[in-house]
C-alpha cells in the first residue's frame, strides 16, 4: 500500500505544535492588550490626581506658593518623565516645563513634535507622546503630563519574555512530537508490513507491539484477530482434509464395486453402458470436488508454487496444439499470435498452462460455432500479457467482475456445460503470479487477459544489422 | 509380481488384493502404517501401493522412512488429497506415482505397468508390430496391412503409447499425462478427439477395430 508522504502521526504532531503556537500567541498578544490598558489608565489617573493637588494649592490662591510648588516638582522629575504647566488666567503667561499653545481642561494626548515641541525636552530618550491633564482655576490653568514610555517599556517586556518562551516551548513540542511521531509512525510501518505479509498467506506473522498505549492496544486486538483468522483457516483446511477423506472414501468404494461390472463380459453390453455413465459422474463429483479445494487453496494465497522463467510464446503454442482438435471438432477455429521477440515471466509452467487453458476452453464453450478463438502473447507497455480473443456473445461490462466469482454462471450460460470454476481458478493462478485477469470487450467477443506486472528478464536487445 | 498393500479402508483394501491378485500378483495386505513400514523394511516387494492417510504413521512419513533407509522398492501412493501440490509432495517424497481417489482400478494398474515396464524400455525397442498393425519408433511411421497411415503427432504419440499396452485398458487421466504431459483436467475433448482421429485413420477402413471404448472406464487397443 502507498502512504502518503507525511504520515497521520506526523501531521498530528505539527497541526498541534501549530494549534500551540497559535494558542500562546494569542494569550500573549491578549495580555498584551488588557497591561497596556490598564497601565494607561493608571497612567491617567495619575496625572489627573498631580493635577489636582495642584489644583487644591491655587484654590489657596497664593501665585507664588503654586509657583514654588511646580519648580519643585519640574526639579524632582527627571529626564522629562513629568511635564508641568501652569497658564496665568490674566497674562496668558505659561510657566514650568510644558510650554502649549493653547491650555486645555481634562484628559488628553499630547504627541511629541506636534503638541509639544521636541526641543522643550531634556535628557535621553524622548518619549513619543505624553498623557496630560489639564484643570482650570481661579488663578489660571493647570496642566500635568506624564510620558508614556514605560507603558510601551513594559508592553516590550512582555513581548520580549513571551517570545523567547514561545521559541523554546515550540521547539520543545516540535520535536517531542517528531519524536513520537517518528516512534508511532515506525510502529505503524510493522502493522503494514505484517497485514501485507498475512495477505500475502503468511498467516503466521504478528505484529508483537510491546508498547502501553492505544496502538499497542490495536496492534494486540489485530494480533489477537490475526490468531482467530489463523485457527479458521487451519480448521477450514483440517475440514476440508476430513471431508476429502470422508467423501473419498465411500466414493472410492462406490466406484470399486461398479468398475468390474463395466468391464465383464458377463454384463448386458446396455447395463455396462448405464454403468459406465455412473463411473463418468462419480468422476465428475471427484473433478469439482478436486477443482473447489484448489481454488480455496489458490484463493488462500497458501500454495507453493514454482518461480522459474516461463516462455510465454512456446506455452501458448503447446496449448494451442492441444486443444486444436478439440476446437475443429466443436466448428471453432484456434490459432495464436506470437510477438517476434521472447517473452518470459516468472511463474508455475504447469499452472499458467491450466490457466491458459481454462480461457480457451472458456471461450470454446461460450461461443457458438463458428467462432474465431486467437491465443496471443504480447506486450502491454511494460507489462507482459497472455489473452484469448474471441468473437462470441461476450460478457456484458456490468458482469465482468462478477464472473470471476466461485460457481457464478450468467443465465446466458446456463445451458452451457461447466462448473462455474474456469475463470476463478484462472483468476486465482494470475492472482499468485501478481498478474491479473482482465476481461474487456472485443467489440464483439471476450477479451480475457492475463496481465503480468514484468517481464522475467530484458528481452535481448536486437541490434539492427 | 510380490506387491505390498497398506491401506485403513477395508473394503478398498479388498477390491485391490482381488483385482490385483486377479492379474497374477501376490498381495499382502496392512492396515497400519507402523506395520507396513517394518515390513518393507524387508526390502521383500517388487512394488509399494501406500495409503496416504493411515491411522498413526501416514504413508508418506513410511515411504520417507524407508527412502532415508536407502530402499527403493517402487511405490505408489493412494491420497484423498488431490491437489497438485499434494502430488509433488508426494513424489518429492520418493513416490512413482500418486493415485487420487477415488481411482480407476485399470489405472491402478496401468501406472503400476508403466513403473515396473521402466527398466525394459532401456532397451531400444525400433518397431512394435501388433497382428497388421506396425509402429517405426525410430522413423515416426505407421503402417497397418502394408498401407502407411499418415498420423500428426499427438495421434503417433497416442498409437505408440497403446501399441506398448496390448491390451491394458487405460484411463483418460493416464493419456493426458503420457501423450500430453498434463496435469490438471483440460475439462475439453482432447482425448476423445485424438482417439476418434485416431480410430479413424488405423481402423475405420477394416473389419478388425483395435482400438475399443470402454464407456466411462477407459480405452484399450485389443490385439
Amino acid at each position: 500500500m502507498r502512504r502518503p508522504p507525511l504520515s497521520w502521526s506526523m501531521r498530528f504532531a505539527l497541526a498541534l505544535s501549530a494549534v500551540f503556537t497559535i494558542g500562546t500567541l494569542s494569550a500573549g498578544g491578549l495580555s498584551y492588550l488588557f497591561l497596556s490598558r490598564e497601565m494607561t489608565q493608571r497612567l491617567e489617573a495619575d496625572v489627573q490626581s498631580s493635577a489636582e493637588s495642584l489644583a487644591r494649592l491655587a484654590a489657596t490662591g497664593d501665585r507664588t506658593d503654586l509657583r514654588e510648588q511646580i519648580i519643585a516638582q519640574v526639579r524632582s522629575s527627571r529626564d522629562s518623565a513629568s511635564l508641568f504647566a501652569f497658564v496665568d488666567a490674566t497674562s496668558m503667561q505659561p510657566f514650568g516645563s510644558l510650554q502649549l499653545a493653547a491650555p486645555f481642561e481634562g484628559p488628553r494626548r499630547l504627541l511629541v513634535g506636534q503638541d509639544i515641541p521636541e526641543s522643550q525636552l531634556t535628557g535621553g530618550e524622548a518619549a513619543e507622546a505624553y498623557r496630560a491633564f489639564g484643570m482650570r482655576t481661579d488663578l489660571g490653568w493647570i496642566i500635568v503630563a506624564r510620558d508614556e514610555a514605560w507603558v510601551a517599556e513594559s508592553g516590550e517586556i512582555l513581548v520580549q519574555t513571551t517570545a523567547s518562551s514561545l521559541v523554546l516551548a515550540a521547539l520543545l513540542s516540535i520535536g517531542l512530537a517528531l519524536v513520537i511521531a517518528r516512534k508511532n509512525e515506525r510502529r505503524v510501518d510493522r502493522m503494514d508490513r505484517v497485514l501485507d505479509a498475512v495477505g500475502a498467506g503468511h498467516l503466521d506473522q504478528r505484529i508483537k507491539d510491546d508498547g502501553s498505549d492505544d496502538l499497542a492496544d490495536l496492534a494486540a486486538r489485530v494480533d489477537q484477530m490475526l490468531d482467530r483468522l489463523e485457527a479458521g483457516v487451519e480448521s477450514i483446511r483440517q475440514v476440508s482434509t476430513d471431508v476429502a477423506h470422508d467423501l473419498r472414501a465411500p466414493l472410492a468404494r462406490l466406484r470399486m464395486r461398479l468398475e468390474p461390472q463395466a468391464l465383464s463380459a458377463e454384463v448386458p453390453m446396455q447395463t455396462r453402458h448405464e454403468i459406465g455413465s455412473a463411473l463418468m459422474d462419480i468422476d465428475a463429483i471427484s473433478g469439482t470436488f478436486d477443482a473447489i479445494l484448489r481454488l480455496a487453496r489458490l484463493q488462500s494465497g497458501t500454495v507453493e508454487r514454482r518461480n522459474d522463467p516461463v516462455d510465454l510464446g512456446d506455452m501458448a503454442t503447446t496449448v494451442c496444439e492441444i486443444l486444436q482438435a478439440p476446437a475443429e471438432d466443436t466448428g471453432h477455429a484456434l490459432d495464436v499470435d506470437l510477438p517476434a521477440t521472447r517473452i518470459q515471466v516468472y511463474g508455475d509452467e504447469d499452472m499458467l498452462s491450466q490457466a491458459l487453458t481454462n480461457l480457451v476452453v472458456n471461450a470454446m464453450e461460450h461461443c457458438s460455432p463458428p467462432a474465431v478463438i486467437r491465443i496471443t502473447v504480447g506486450m502491454r507497455g511494460e507489462q507482459p500479457f497472455l489473452a484469448v480473443f474471441d468473437n462470441g456473445p461476450g460478457i456484458p461490462e456490468a458482469d465482468c467482475a462478477r464472473v470471476l466469482e466461485r460457481f457464478v454462471r450468467l443465465d446466458a450460460s446456463r445451458s452451457v456445460p461447466g462448473t462455474g470454476l474456469g475463470l476463478s481458478l484462472a483468476a486465482a493462478i494470475a492472482d499468485l503470479h501478481h498478474a491479473t485477469l482482465v476481461l474487456e470487450d472485443n467489440a464483439p467477443g471476450l477479451k480475457a487477459s492475463i496481465l503480468f506486472a514484468q517481464p522475467a528478464a530484458t528481452p535481448a536487445v536486437l541490434t539492427k544489422a | 509380481m510380490k506387491i505390498l498393500l497398506a491401506e485403513d479402508d477395508t473394503e478398498t483394501a479388498a477390491y485391490v488384493v482381488k483385482g490385483l491378485s486377479g492379474e497374477g500378483h501376490v498381495v499382502d495386505h496392512l492396515a497400519k502404517g507402523k506395520d507396513a513400514l517394518s515390513q518393507a523394511m524387508s526390502g521383500d516387494y517388487d512394488l509399494l501401493i501406500l495409503d496416504r492417510m493411515m491411522p498413526g504413521l501416514d504413508g508418506l512419513s513410511v515411504l520417507k522412512s524407508l527412502r532415508a533407509a536407502k530402499i527403493d522398492t517402487p511405490a505408489i501412493l493412494l491420497t484423498s488429497m488431490g491437489a497438485v501440490e499434494d502430488k509433488v509432495a508426494g513424489l518429492r517424497g520418493g513416490a512413482d506415482d500418486y493415485i487420487v481417489k477415488p481411482f480407476a482400478f485399470v489405472e491402478l494398474l496401468a501406472r503400476i505397468d508403466t513403473i515396473c515396464r521402466r527398466p525394459a524400455t532401456r532397451d531400444e525397442v525400433l518397431e512394435i508390430v501388433i497382428g497388421d498393425l506396425r509402429l517405426d519408433i525410430l522413423k515416426r511411421e505407421v503402417t497397418r496391412d502394408g498401407t502407411r497411415v499418415d498420423l500428426q503427432p499427438r495421434e503417433f504419440l497416442l498409437l505408440k503409447h497403446f501399441m506398448e499396452r496390448p491390451g491394458r485398458v487405460q484411463t483418460r487421466t493416464v493419456l493426458l499425462e503420457s501423450v500430453w504431459g498434463l496435469h490438471f483436467d483440460p475439462k475439453t475433448s482432447v482425448v476423445e478427439t485424438h482417439i476418434s482421429r485416431l480410430r479413424n485413420k488405423i481402423d475405420k477402413p477394416f473389419d478388425k477395430h483395435y482400438l475399443v471404448t470402454l464407456h466411462g472406464v477407459g480405452y484399450v487397443l485389443q490385439p
